[in-house]
């Protein structure tokens, strides 16, 4: 069984009944939609055209915030409807980013995500849901598209449906006849400063869409939409940015001690026992910034206890689990095993978030190719640059260690450099319009001044110059690395969410 | 899909697989999940209860959920037996539970505490209001000062309450809206075919043309937008014409977007087209309209056939080519060949809406009305399958079994003399006509009602309120807020659409229907065995409902019964009591045709069957009603010794020719013509930043000024911004969301501008259905309107807002999340009056000068000097042609009017 609408667009007056009636059937809070009316225009008068478009979840047979749900609190039931248990969720928003479609929202109040689930509790009495019900012209037409016979499958089989955007892979339960392109593409529309009839959206979102706007050839805009904020903030922002140090400080200091020369084992027991001490608290950072960042951390535990182990919030959480065991272990021994191992998982700690972001089918940004590689030398960036730091406060490192430092910063800070300059050349597989669109936002749009002044030339630039020929600055480039670290970073969340996508 | 409801209506049943709700017959103990507990499976166990909303005009079927566990409503559907609205609803529907749920919604009568509009209210008891009121207005009757009660009506939501009450009071006291909503219409269609309104058969069309914007709002929205979709998709062609790009040309083969005005100009250029190619229903034109009448009248010794009357007719309209349509309009070429074609192709399946639109915004909108009769009239599409019939025939209007005579008076202050021809009262003058006549009046009711906020000129409202020796006491009836009730001296809060008794029937289709409205928790009371004797306690606070009050008003006016008022609201069984709503509505259901046997049937009673079922589809007496025989030799001779009922008008054919209107001083009246609106391009100087101003268009999540109050409409529109074509955005250097004045002949308003290519070079719009504003905390939705300080100098008002939508904490935790800040601007308020000579229509559309905003100008802004709209009162008022008319007439006694006098009254 697989539940889905067929949405009539020949037949949809843009009324918004299905909206307040979806409202009324499951108390959706003001500001979150379950399912909205998008209005778009395009053409020159007297040849122009609105459009309708009736958006919401599409019950996608391959559902990208199932995967994401660290606690199985989505999953996909026998009918084919998506759906959240609130019992379950621990409000990690993980799923506001898989969705490709801005189905899902964060219910202010309960802290869980909600999300059209086609009205579960009406057809498990055989019921429509409270859309289809109320649309005067009965645009919306619910129905299983595994029975051949069902109204949604006839017209499945006679029409020429689409379906919102089928290249994320999703294949979406909710059919379009007669929509407009515009309407269902987000990228063939761009935002005015005004709606028809309400306050556009403010925020980076819309500055996002001005900068479209302006730079856009289409014609077509959006002039009615609901207002969606930005989820993700400066929590996983420091997240990335303490991970990066925890994943980095005691790789790069067993790196640049083997590096180095010969030294004293108990000097360079100290600089291990002291870079372990360092990436421990910026773990503990991490870990600290991930449970506030949960909408309902008091359930934090549900994602070891009932993990879905296809979620790479799951996976990653494992991981800095294990890497926490090895930067432990290393407080109290020394071993090449354990060199080896923190390696290893201070690579995965920092690399895993790609995989991570690559399941937010949403942000085409953070779905990036080779984005692991790139986490793994900020964390190379980021761990040099604390243990430059470290030397010039005073803590009495190896000195063959420090002498590395300088080298193993400035390969980093050029591969960082080589990444961030092939950017726009990284677009996940079948998603490039979209990712170009969301790169362009970093390298041209509202965010390339902070991008290329301070995360590229101060924050990659000036520390190699310093490098370069005034070694005596080296605490200098440090900082300078560190903050450049921390506004790309910034600037990788906010503008992954800047595009919209519905 | 969707099931034919051609003829009859058995209720809506699911076109999936899927149902769409309880069956009538589980009303009575309905189970659904706990929507809020899923995935627990908790069980509500639900009453149903039909009742009507009350939101727009349609009158559609709504079906409250009312939870047995706590006696609460949950949530409103759509009643699937209701024959116009078929079990859906649009936005405005299931939002009902915002209203009844409002935070803020007032829930105690309240009296004026210190000056009128000051602000301050204390709670008095019903009882004490009413004897209040009612003493006042037999004092007034017993001094014979009839003229100074008076009820002002926005939305009616009945059909013959009030109206009734006033004729059993003997007063001519019965003002409307229609003057500031589809006068201009009604004229119109009336002198064409002696219906003020028409019913399009949109069903069983094949081409609609609509002047309107059906497919989002008006009379009636949803019932007429499921129709009209149904023809779509089976093959019908639609072209829209409307000067801005509506939601209801989105599904237009052709959007036509003339200038505002012109529209009269294009349909008889189609006309002329259709007679100069010689595509004429003859047999319909020869039978059905008043030719003969025209040749005697202007071509006394011509033949009198009806080739001859074509070919004058076409000789009437010969300056109506397309090139000239084209260049009056300004619409694309190729657009009356268009229309003539389809108009020709579908023949007696051609159908049409005009109601507010274009009639209501331009002198002489009238005769728009007209020019499309005409084109009905040259196909024959009238009372045909998918053609157009007479409001009445789809329309049925139930009453109790005795009817008060009708009154005797004239009452000046609702028709002067100046508009002999209004269609109806001129309602929107009552400050002009209250000063110029230096009256009173002493009993005012605004009932669902906001005239400081929609009427033009509101500002002169405010004035004529500050007068105590213009109005006496003030009583507002309203379910929630609104600008004019914070000058009211008695604040009395009647229900909502689950919380009242009401019927109402409505031509939403070929088919006849009542619809009752009804207090749903008082229903359920009595359904679980109570015996409710008032809706006084099963409504939310203190909230009464209208019809208990009235009956309660009336036997306080008149105590004794001297008046000979009383009677007609006393309980038949219970001498010199007031009836009871279970007496009063099983008298008006029993004379229901058909109603009596069906309820019979399923072993009910008329009122228990209207009850269960909330609507009733009344036998059709089918269409072409015109061609029924007249056996009695009333009617029409159309054949020797073949009468038939005709028309109901003077010559019961259609009219194209008009008599009436050369006796009463319209002689370019008599046909339909086409007159140039006060926002002709020509009276605009462009450069100088003249434009014309469509203020009319409605939004389809609200209704005038009654929907504030839902949460869930206002989330989704809350602004109204100035739609600005980007030839004249460039032209100003405006942007969207800049700020712009934009002067009218009063005054100013300052909205945003959004630039938009749905909008016709040379034209500006503006939504009038947000701009809601309150002078103090607590007499308005602070989610809905702005704060305002008004600053007064002399005749001066500036209307600045304080502050504007925000959250605030009450006891809905939503109250918190409001989101938007801007509120929209009150534009109507710096429009003078401009009353139309013939129809008494406010022409809505302006000519504004538009200027970029100031230093110091914010959004919203009001600036409107009263001295200056009095004085375009008086020019308006030189264009009138006073009665009396022939014969010494207020008005042609075969014109109707609401509240009829009787024939004497007519005369001066």
């Amino acid at each position: 069984m697989q539940l889905g609408f067929v949405i009539d667009h020949t037949r949809c007056i843009g009324c918004h009944a299905c909206t307040v009636a979806c409202k009324s059937e499951n108390q959706v809070p003001v500001g979150d939609f379950r399912t909205w009316v998008k209005y778009t225009e395009g053409g020159t008068f007297p040849s122009v055209r609105r459009g309708f478009s009736v958006l919401r979840c599409n019950q996608c047979t391959e559902a990208p915030c199932v995967e994401i749900c660290p606690v199985t609190a989505l999953s996909k039931h026998k009918n084919g409807i998506v759906d959240v248990d609130p019992s379950v969720c621990i409000g990690c928003k993980g799923c506001t980013h898989a969705c490709p479609y801005d189905a899902i929202y964060i219910n202010a109040e309960s802290g869980i995500a909600e999300k059209c689930h086609f009205c579960e509790h009406r057809t498990e009495r055989g019921l429509a849901p409270a859309c289809a019900v109320v649309c005067p012209t009965e645009a919306i037409i619910p129905g299983d598209f595994h029975d051949p016979e069902s109204r949604v499958s006839q017209l499945k089989r006679d029409g020429d449906l689409t379906v919102r955007k089928p290249e994320a892979g999703t294949v979406p339960n909710v059919l379009y006849i007669g929509v407009d392109s515009a309407g269902i593409d987000p990228g063939e529309t761009n935002l005015s400063k005004g709606f028809i009839w309400s306050e556009p959206p403010s925020g980076e979102r819309e500055a996002a869409q001005r900068f479209e706007a302006e730079h856009s050839t289409d014609t077509a805009r959006t002039t009615y939409d609901v207002p969606r904020s930005q989820i993700w903030g400066w929590r996983v922002s420091g997240y990335l940015w303490t991970k990066s140090i925890a994943a980095g400080v005691l790789p790069v200091a067993f790196l640049a001690q083997a590096m180095g020369a010969q030294s004293a084992p108990i000097e360079a027991d100290f600089s291990r026992f002291i870079a372990a001490v360092v990436s421990l608290v910026f773990l503990g950072i991490t870990g600290l910034l991930l449970v506030a960042d949960l909408k309902r951390p008091e359930r934090f535990l549900y994602i070891f206890l009932r993990p879905n182990w296809d979620s790479w919030l799951v996976r990653g959480s494992f991981i800095i689990l294990a890497y926490n065991a090895v930067l432990v272990a290393c407080l109290f021994v020394g071993s090449w095993l354990l060199e080896w191992a923190a390696y290893f998982l201070g690579g995965w700690t920092a690399a895993y978030t790609a995989y991570l972001f690559g399941q937010a089918k949403g942000r085409v940004l953070w779905m990036r190719e080779g984005l692991g590689v790139h986490l793994v030398i900020q964390a190379g960036i980021a761990g040099a640059s604390i243990l430059v730091l470290m030397d010039a406060l005073g803590v009495a490192l190896d000195p063959s260690l420090v002498a590395s430092l300088p080298k193993i910063l400035t390969v980093c800070l050029g591969g960082h450099l080589t990444a961030v300059l092939l950017e726009s050349r990284m677009a996940p597989k079948g998603r490039e319009k979209e990712y170009a669109r969301a790169a362009r936002l970093i390298s041209h749009g509202p965010y390339a001044r902070m991008h290329w002044g301070a995360g590229v030339a101060l924050g990659i630039l000036l520390p190699l110059t310093i490098l370069a020929g005034a070694i005596d600055l080296l605490p200098a480039a440090a900082i300078l690395a560190l903050a450049g670290l921390l506004i790309e970073e910034d600037l990788f969340v906010r503008a992954g969410q800047a595009l919209p996508i519905s | 899909m969707s099931q034919s409801h051609d003829e009859s209506h058995a209720g809506r049943t699911s076109p999936w697989e899927l149902a769409i709700g309880p069956e009538p017959e589980q009303w009575d103990d309905w189970v659904e999940y706990d929507a809020e507990a899923w995935p627990e499976r908790k069980e509500n166990h639900y009453r149903c209860i039909p009742t009507i909303c009350f939101n727009c005009e349609s009158g559609c079927g709504l079906l409250a959920f009312v939870d047995k566990s706590s006696g609460e409503i949950a949530k409103f559907e759509g009643n699937p037996l209701h024959p116009g609205s078929r079990g859906r609803l649009c936005a405005k529907g299931p939002a009902t539970i915002n209203q009844v749920n409002d935070s803020e919604r007032i829930l105690k009568p309240m009296k004026r505490k210190g000056p009128r509009g000051g602000g301050e209210w204390e709670e008095v008891s019903w009882e004490e209001a009413v004897a209040d009121i009612g003493a006042r207005i037999g004092k007034a009757l017993r001094e014979e000062r009839h003229d100074e009660i008076m009820y002002h009506v926005g939305r009616p939501g009945e059909d013959h309450f009030v109206m009734r009450m006033l004729q059993a009071w003997g007063v001519d006291a019965h003002n409307s809206h229609t003057n500031v909503c589809s006068a201009s219409a009604r004229l119109g269609y009336s002198l064409s075919f002696g219906a003020d309104r028409p019913s399009p058969d949109y069903a069983n069309a094949k081409f609609i043309l609509l002047i309107s914007a059906h497919l989002e709002t008006g009379h009636y929205f949803n019932p007429h937008a499921q129709r009209i979709i149904e023809a779509k998709n089976g093959g019908a062609r639609i072209a829209v014409v409307d000067t801005r790009l509506s939601n209801t040309s989105t599904h237009a083969d052709r959007w036509i977007s003339p200038w505002p005005g012109s529209e009269a100009a294009m349909l008889l250029a189609v006309a002329r087209l259709l007679l100069t190619s010689g595509r004429v229903d003859k047999e319909f034109m020869e039978r059905w309209t008043n030719w003969q009448d025209y040749l005697t009248a202007k071509d006394p010794s011509g033949p009198k056939t009806l080739d001859r009357y074509l070919e004058l007719l076409a000789e009437e309209y010969v300056k109506f080519t397309p090139a000239y349509a084209i260049a009056e309009c300004q619409i694309e070429e190729g657009t009356v060949e268009y229309l003539a074609d389809r108009i020709f192709e579908a023949g007696s399946a051609f159908t049409s809406h005009l109601w507010r639109s274009t009639a209501a915004g331009n002198l002489g909108g009238w005769q728009v009305a007209r020019a499309l009769m005409l084109l009905h009239s040259l196909t024959g599409s009238v009372g045909t399958k998918g053609g157009l019939n007479p409001n009445s025939w789809d329309k049925f209007v139930p009453k109790p079994s005795m009817a008060p005579p009708p009154h005797s008076r004239w009452n000046e202050k609702l028709w002067p003399k100046e508009w002999p021809l209004a269609h109806y009262e001129m309602s929107f003058l009552l400050p002009h006509l209250l000063r110029e006549q230096n009256s009173k009046v002493d009993v005012y009711f605004t009932r669902v009602y906001n005239p400081v906020w929609t009427n033009p000129d509101g500002c002169s409202w405010i004035e004529m309120f500050e007068h105590a020796s213009r109005i006496g006491c003030h009583v507002a009836l309203t379910p929630t807020w609104n600008e004019t009730a914070q000058w009211a001296d008695y604040v009395l809060p009647m229900g909502l659409a689950p919380e009242r008794h009401d019927v109402m029937s409505q031509e939403t289709h070929a088919a006849t229907w009542i619809g009752f409205r009804q207090p749903v928790k008082r229903e359920y009371a009595r359904l679980e065995g109570d015996d409710p004797q008032t809706t006084l306690g099963f409504n939310p606070g203190e909230v009464w409902e209208e019809a208990e009050f009235w009956i309660a008003l009336t036997h306080a006016i008149d105590p004794d019964g001297s008046l000979g008022i009383a009677k007609y609201f006393e309980s038949p069984d219970r001498p010199g009591e007031p009836a009871t709503m279970d007496e009063y509505w099983s008298d008006v259901f029993g004379n229901v045709p058909g109603l009596p046997e069906a309820a019979a049937k399923e072993d009910q009673s008329p009122l228990e069957y209207m009850r269960r079922h909330g609507a009733f589809e009344v036998p059709y007496a089918g269409r072409e009603r015109y061609a029924t025989e007249a056996k009695d030799g009333s009617g029409i001779e159309v054949a020797p010794g073949d009468f038939r009922a005709g028309f109901p008008t003077l010559s019961k054919r259609i009219e194209i020719y008009a008599p009436v209107m050369g006796e009463w001083g319209f002689d370019d009246g008599v046909l339909p013509t086409y007159q140039r609106s006060q926002v002709h391009w020509s009276a605009m100087d462009l450069a100088a930043g003249d434009r014309a101003l469509l203020p009319t268009f409605r939004l389809p999540t609200l209704i005038h000024t009654r929907s504030a109050n839902a949460k869930w409409l206002q989330e989704i529109s809350h602004t109204n911004p100035l739609w600005v074509n980007p030839l004249d955005a460039n032209q100003f250097g405006l942007k969207t969301g800049d700020l712009v004045r934009v002067h009218t002949q009063i005054g100013y308003f300052i909205p945003r501008v959004w630039v938009t290519e749905g909008m016709h070079p040379g034209v500006v719009a503006c939504s009038h259905h947000v701009g809601r504003w309150r002078m103090f905390s607590g007499s308005g939705a602070v989610g809905a309107s702005s704060l305002v300080d008004i600053e007064r100098t002399g005749s001066k008002f500036l209307f600045r807002a304080k502050q504007g939508a925000q959250p605030f904490n009450s006891s809905d935790p939503d109250s918190k999340r409001v989101f938007w800040k801007e509120t929209g601007v009150n534009q109507n308020m710096t429009f003078p009056v401009q009353p139309d000579p013939a129809s008494g229509m406010h022409c809505w559309h302006q000519k504004v000068n538009i200027k970029l905003a100031q230093d110091g100008d914010r959004y919203g802004d009001i600036s409107v000097d009263t001295s200056l709209s009095r004085e375009i009162y008086e020019q308006w008022k030189e264009g009138t042609r006073p009665a009396p008319g022939p014969g010494g007439l207020r008005r042609p006694l075969h014109m109707h009017r609401p509240l009829r006098p009787t024939d004497d009254a007519y005369r001066f």
